[in-house]
């Protein structure tokens, strides 16, 4: 995986970590209808990794240097996305709909297992994860891709998409509450319950 | 907010409310009086207890996934990939530049 500037081959990058790069600047994006920007962001990388091959030191794998190239084109993004959509609020309050009028629960969360049950059972749950992930709406998955993927600071993340705190928290809620929605849709009571572990 | 109020929403803190304060709580502290309400009501409810958890199971989740990125996960069989045209195109252009 590790290799020095002399031995850089574009057309090797693109074989060996072309799909990773995209698959995480899809992951980052939000997954849906961003296909061409995240192909784009990926081409991106390589040109400015070729551009500052000499940079690379093999400190690191290349995959990870490479990623991180990808990282701030990926920031980049968002915030030119940000700033297009400003003032849409960030997508839809779902969150609302999951309580009553007398403001409680309604249905009530599901019992979401701990410890070594879902250990056992992380890998359909990282799927089950990417794929709810890539059902928020733009403005949900932007505030909680920069925050909890990236893992910025409250106030980068504010700054990269031009809101303010109480706006980011109130996104990280909302994608928060849709995620729980879907992953008890999608794993706790669908596919879990089916294989008889619920 | 008044002491008065404060004791106030300790006491009649509802569902949707202790909601956002939880989630709130992933990303800043909490006000005293915050804290004091989400414990209160955490005392007798259920589904709040349950939403707790979720967020807790959650945060080591994308923790989790954060961590696996840049070895096998990205490079699992499942999941988005560049089409064989795309990568075509990449390599033509990469090889100009």
């Amino acid at each position: 995986m590790s290799s020095s500037p002399s031995d850089v081959d574009p057309g090797r990058w693109v074989d060996e970590h072309g799909d990773a790069l995209y698959r995480y600047a899809m992951q980052r994006l939000g997954g849906v209808g961003v296909e061409e920007a995240a192909e784009e962001l990926v081409q991106e990388t390589f040109l400015a990794a070729l551009k500052s091959k000499e940079r690379f030191e093999g400190r690191s794998s290349e995959r990870t240097w490479l990623i991180a190239i990808l990282r701030r084109k990926v920031v980049d993004e968002i915030r030119r996305r940000s700033r297009d959509r400003a003032g849409s609020g960030g997508g839809e309050d779902a969150a609302g709909s999951c309580f009553d009028r007398h403001r409680k629960w309604s249905p009530l969360p599901g019992r979401w297992p701990g410890g070594a049950e879902a250990a056992a059972e992380l890998p359909e749950l990282r799927m089950a994860i990417r794929a709810c992930m890539e059902q928020l709406p733009p403005g949900l998955s932007e505030a909680f891709s920069l925050h909890e993927l990236e893992g910025l600071t409250g106030e980068i993340s504010c700054k990269v998409l031009g809101i303010t705190p109480t706006n980011l928290w109130s996104r990280l809620h909302r994608a928060r509450m849709r995620l729980r929605r879907c992953l008890e849709a999608s794993w706790l009571h669908g596919d879990r319950s089916e294989r008889g572990t619920s | 907010m008044s002491p008065w109020r404060r004791v106030l929403y300790i006491l009649t803190l509802k569902c949707d409310e202790s909601a956002r304060l939880q989630s709130a709580a992933m990303d800043r502290t909490l006000a005293g009086y915050e804290r004091a309400a989400v414990r209160l009501h955490l005392v007798s409810c259920r589904g709040c207890k349950r939403y707790r958890r979720f967020l807790l199971v959650l945060r080591a989740l994308v923790g989790e996934l954060v961590n696996s990125e840049l070895d096998t996960q990205l490079d699992g069989p499942i999941g988005h990939a560049l089409s064989a045209e795309s990568k075509s195109r990449m390599k033509r252009v990469l090889g100009r530049g």
